[in-house]
């Protein structure tokens, strides 16, 4: 259909993240399939013929690496298993391992859209400071292991401002493992204003060791996820938590699991108690707002009052930590990014900044990067788009994907399997500016 | 809703009421027509056989008519397409209605478009595009850049990474790319014709400032580049302004206009006392409320910030004084300001658009009305004199047979160059019998005092000075009355002619300037012998105040009264001298230059706008201070 510009070829988005993985249809306003980007496997398994059986479930793919088995999905890492190791393919935001990287889009597409991946072009999306060599290998691993007719990689940054309706946009975009301050000018990244750091990591390094370090009025919080209890007994607030821990799976519980379901814990603290003060850092203000209660899986539970905001305020000021090369918070990327725009841009793009990210859910996030911008750049105008839909706020690179692929005007864009054959790699790089 | 007996049947699955109905139906048409005596109509409607009830009970039940939506069943399919915008054959499949132009064009296909870029030879290059600090090869580079990302060059310079090259600013790519565009607009041959040549031509100027128009008129002398970049630089500064200087701005603004405000008031308020106090019209010259300085500082701020009161700056600029007196005045001001503020206006980018003469405000606003019905009246006062010494030069002023605009300007310059010329009679005369005064003055002090000749002197010497001026500016006046009257002639000569009046005018404005020039010397020298003038008069009041010195204290209501005999009229001015000589003897030689002195700062105080309220309030007590001293 012609209307509003729009023509359904029923192309595929994909946006993998170091968080999540984000499938579905072109055109659609949410991913029809979301799940975890971090997989399982067990090391040093035997044969995997005993693996067929279960693996018929669509939960469990076949791992033609070495006789493991990649868990993906919400049977992933989701669930325990003895020995399980548990990995992210991406570090530091970047896609570093692309060996499971095929099943990770076959999963998706194949196994939660039920697609055949041979008849549906694919739009993938890629970080900002993502590297040439990793978008040409996005692009090998689709045209030649899925087969895919036609395939495009677009910037997340671009998507972002799309998914909030700009084609000229300032997009804060702050994920799990990476903050990002990104120009965005006619639908092209400025690459030289772009500005990135890993404060999320720290911010939950933060909390993390908030929780779990005693202080003089609790003892450390135990992280333990539900897995690993057996059974638990309701207990008043602030007490100690009567749990019984499952002995038999200590053993077989590996490091990397733990951590990964304790941060998974972490970040359910994060998202239901945490908060930002939204008009910077103030122990009195602190004080004065509600406290939270939160119980832990081990049934401890306790209220949080001005802790709360400990962490989120690492997100603009790490001043007050003592530590070498902390990344840098989202004020400095913020003027970074300006800073290194032209004068005549700043103001065009501080009146259209764009939020996203599922870190920035936290309460107050919104309202603090407007108090931070006006701080930093009185008497301009600032206006913030922040979607108040979770999934948009959450999906943005997503929805982005999901407008510009069902554009009739796009369709010239794609690469063609046919184009990948007679270009080779190159073509990636001159039609994906 | 209320079931009918069909919805009732239907429940119960009884049969059609078909045979029921014809039965019934003839029974009841046949007892229509009689009614019942006693009952009135409306009543027998209602309880009678044709109760509506019963014949919709018998009808037929009926369902909504569906819509007639035309066609019928509407197909839909998933067709392959190609796209004529693509290099390749990719086919992708979407969904379509089912018609008969299928094969038709892929209707998103002719957004496709691409901006027009230059191409040059490389004869054309080695002609015209050279440059020293760039090859050949970059340039193409630039130029394929610019072509693959359609001139967006916020993007192309964010992109642009020329192997081995120097690093480029988005400044020198535009630099470089416009100013080829623009050579080759240049030397090619054109098909269309000049105009949209030159119009393509600017399009292609770098930095057109269609959005700074602050920048259009003054810096154009600049380069181009230099411009841009020198704007940019404007904006960083402003984009970097700490809150404090943003306040501090804020608040030097606020107190500006305070400060403008208490010393309009001021004026009001002293324009008012000597009204009451003289009962007239003090004839001092408008004050002009703004310091220049502060003028032009703050100017381009008020545009911005208040845009909407956008004539209030502009008319303080030019101030339209209703005395014949400081129409002149207020010219040479303007000019002085304007020139003063070519070099602040450069230095600070404030480019101000020439007010026309009446500057439309509310108070000042003209309804429209024939030109006819308003010819230009001299000022009252002078306007008898005026029409006397036109006479005199057998001008006839009552009439004006084209009252062009032109004409009407000649008519109203010619007015004021009579006023002008009157005078400077006035000041001659004047002048003169002050030099007759004061050479009385000499001889009879010659022989009293021998010592005190000197200072007596130097100011015979600035009196003759200045009655030589007045005689040179009274030449000067019936020359500019002559040009004026010629023109006036020409214009009238030129009237029987069709196209007389445009080409009268382009011949004539050149004089018109001539003259306002002249006008403006006029102003100028009649200012300067006004102070001279005024002078004069502190000199003798400087004698007066010499007197009342040796009496003792000097008060302020003293003072007032001097101020307002200064600012009367000459009539007044005569009467003062009047006075001097008969006060004559009594001269406090002593004291007399000092006081001259003071007299002419208390002039200043009076003349000039200074920012402090109570300027002259300080020239006062500075006045008693010297005295005391």
């Amino acid at each position: 259909m012609a209307t509003h510009g729009g023509d359904e070829v029923s192309a595929l988005v994909l946006d993998i993240g170091s968080h999540t993985t984000r499938a579905g249809y072109a055109g659609d306003d949410s991913p029809k399939a979301v799940f975890s980007t971090s997989y399982g496997y067990v090391p040093h398994r035997p044969p995997p013929e005993a693996m067929d059986e279960t693996g018929a479930n669509g939960e469990l793919i076949r791992q033609p690496r070495a006789s493991t088995t990649t868990y993906l999905g919400e049977q992933g890492p989701n669930v325990w298993r003895p020995n399980m190791v548990v990995t992210n393919p991406f570090s530091e935001g970047i896609l570093t391992d692309f060996a499971p990287i095929p099943h990770i889009v076959k999963y998706a597409i194949v196994d939660s859209l039920r697609c055949d991946p041979t008849e549906h072009p694919v739009l993938v999306t890629e970080p900002t400071w993502n590297t040439k060599a990793n978008r040409e290998r996005m692009a090998e691993i689709m045209f030649e292991d899925l087969q895919v007719p036609a395939f495009y990689i677009a910037n997340s940054g671009v998507l972002n401002a799309f998914a909030a309706g700009k084609g000229t946009a300032l997009v804060i975009d702050v994920g799990k493992s990476m903050a990002s301050v990104v120009p965005v000018v006619d639908g092209f990244v400025l690459r030289k204003g772009c500005a990135n750091s890993t404060i999320p990591l720290l911010v939950r390094a933060q909390a993390y060791s908030m929780l779990t370090q005693p202080t003089p009025h609790r003892e450390g919080i135990s992280l333990l996820p539900h897995h690993l209890i057996s059974n638990k007994q309701a207990v008043d607030p602030g007490l100690p938590p009567r749990f019984t821990y499952r002995e038999d799976r200590a053993s077989q519980t590996t490091d990397t699991w733990r951590t990964w379901a304790e941060h998974r814990e972490l970040d359910e603290w994060l998202a239901n108690v945490s908060a930002v003060m939204d008009g910077g850092w103030n122990e009195q203000i602190a004080q004065t707002r509600p406290v939270k209660q939160y119980e832990f899986p081990t049934g401890y539970n306790t209220f949080f009052g001005a802790d709360r905001f400990l962490p989120g305020e690492v997100y603009f000021n790490n001043s007050h930590m003592a530590a070498p090369d902390l990344p840098a918070p989202l004020n400095s990327l913020l003027n970074t990014s300006l800073g290194a725009c032209e004068p005549d841009l700043r103001a065009q793009l501080l009146s259209n900044v764009v939020l996203t990210g599922g870190s920035s859910l936290l309460s107050g996030f919104s309202e603090r990067i407007v108090n931070e911008l006006t701080r930093s750049y009185p008497n301009q105008r600032i206006k913030l788009h922040a979607a108040g839909n979770i999934t948009e706020r959450r999906y943005g690179a997503w929805l982005g994907g999901s407008v510009l692929a069902s554009l009739g005007t796009f369709h010239q864009l794609w690469i063609s399997k046919e184009e990948w054959q007679e270009h080779g790699k190159s073509i990636v790089g001159q039609r994906c500016k | 809703m209320a079931a009918s007996a069909a919805d009732v049947r239907d429940i119960l699955s009884l049969p059609g009421p078909s045979n029921v109905a014809s039965t019934t139906l003839k029974k009841s048409s046949s007892s229509m027509a009689k009614k019942p005596e006693g009952i009135s109509r409306e009543l027998y409607s209602l309880i009678g056989n044709s109760a509506p009830t019963l014949t919709a009970q018998f009808a037929k039940p009926r369902l909504k008519q569906r819509p007639d939506l035309g066609k019928g069943k509407v197909k839909w399919e998933q067709q392959e397409f190609s796209n004529s915008a693509r290099a390749d054959g990719l086919k992708l499949k979407h969904w379509v209605k089912v018609g008969p132009d299928n094969n038709k064009e892929y209707p998103f296909a002719k957004y496709n478009t691409t901006t027009t870029t230059y191409t040059y030879s490389l004869d054309e290059y080695t002609r015209l595009l050279e440059d020293p600090e760039w090859t050949k090869e970059e340039t193409d580079y630039l130029f394929s850049i610019v072509k693959e990302y359609g001139m967006r060059f916020y993007i192309i310079s964010d992109r642009y990474d020329y192997p081995g090259g120097p690093p480029r600013t988005i400044d020198d790519l535009k630099a470089r790319y416009y100013s080829i565009c623009r050579k080759l607009l240049r030397t090619r041959p054109w098909a269309g014709d000049e105009a949209t040549r030159q119009q393509l031509s600017n399009s292609y100027a770098f930095d057109k400032g269609g959005h700074h128009t602050v920048f259009a008129l003054l810096i154009l002398t600049m380069p181009l580049k230099e411009r841009e970049i020198m704007r940019k630089d404007y904006i960083d500064h402003l984009l970097k302004r700490t809150p404090e200087q943003i306040a501090e701005e804020e608040a030097l603004y606020i107190e500006l206009k305070r400060l403008e405000q208490t010393e309009r008031r001021f004026a009001k308020e002293r324009e008012e006392l000597l009204k009451t106090l003289a009962g007239i019209d003090s004839g001092l010259a408008t004050i002009s409320i703004e310091d220049d300085a502060a003028n032009t500082f703050f100017g381009g701020l008020d545009k911005i910030k208040r845009s909407k009161k956008r004539g209030d700056t502009m008319e303080i600029d030019s101030p339209i004084s209703s005395a014949q007196f400081s129409l002149a005045p207020a010219h040479s001001l303007r000019k002085t300001t304007t020139a003063k503020q070519v070099a602040q206006d450069l230095q600070l980018c404030i480019y101000r658009f020439e007010t026309p003469a009446a500057a439309p405000n509310k108070a000042a606003h003209v309804p429209v009305h024939l030109r006819s019905t308003k010819p230009s009246i001299p000022k009252q006062n002078l306007a008898p004199k005026i029409y006397g010494a036109l006479e005199e030069l057998n001008i006839n002023h009552q009439t004006l047979i084209m009252p062009t605009r032109n004409n009407l300007q000649q008519q109203q310059m010619l007015f004021d160059a009579t006023a002008a010329l009157i005078e400077t009679k006035r000041v001659v005369d004047r002048v003169d019998q002050e030099i007759r005064v004061l050479k009385a003055r000499l001889s009879g002090r010659k022989s009293e005092d021998i010592t005190d000749a000197g200072g007596e002197e130097t100011q015979e010497d600035a009196a003759v000075e200045s009655q030589t001026q007045a005689a040179e500016e009274s030449q000067a006046g019936p020359e500019g009355d002559a040009e004026a009257e010629g023109e006036l002639d020409a214009e009238g000569e030129g009237e029987g002619e069709a196209e007389g009046d445009g080409d009268g005018d382009g011949e004539v404005e050149p004089e018109v300037e001539a003259e306002n020039e002249d006008a403006d010397g006029d102003a100028e020298m009649e200012d300067a012998d006004a102070e001279g003038e005024n002078e004069g008069g502190d000199e003798v009041d400087g004698e007066v105040e010499g007197e009342d010195d040796g009496e003792g204290d000097l008060d302020d209501e003293e003072l007032e009264q001097e101020l307002e005999q200064r600012g009367d009229d000459e009539d007044e001015d005569e009467e003062a001298e009047g006075e001097v000589e008969e006060d004559e003897g009594t001269i406090d030689n002593a004291s007399e230059a000092p006081e001259s002195q003071v007299g002419r700062r208390r002039k200043r105080g009076f003349s000039t706008s200074s920012v402090d309220t109570s300027g002259t309030m300080n020239t006062r007590a500075s006045v008693k201070r010297q005295r005391n001293g």
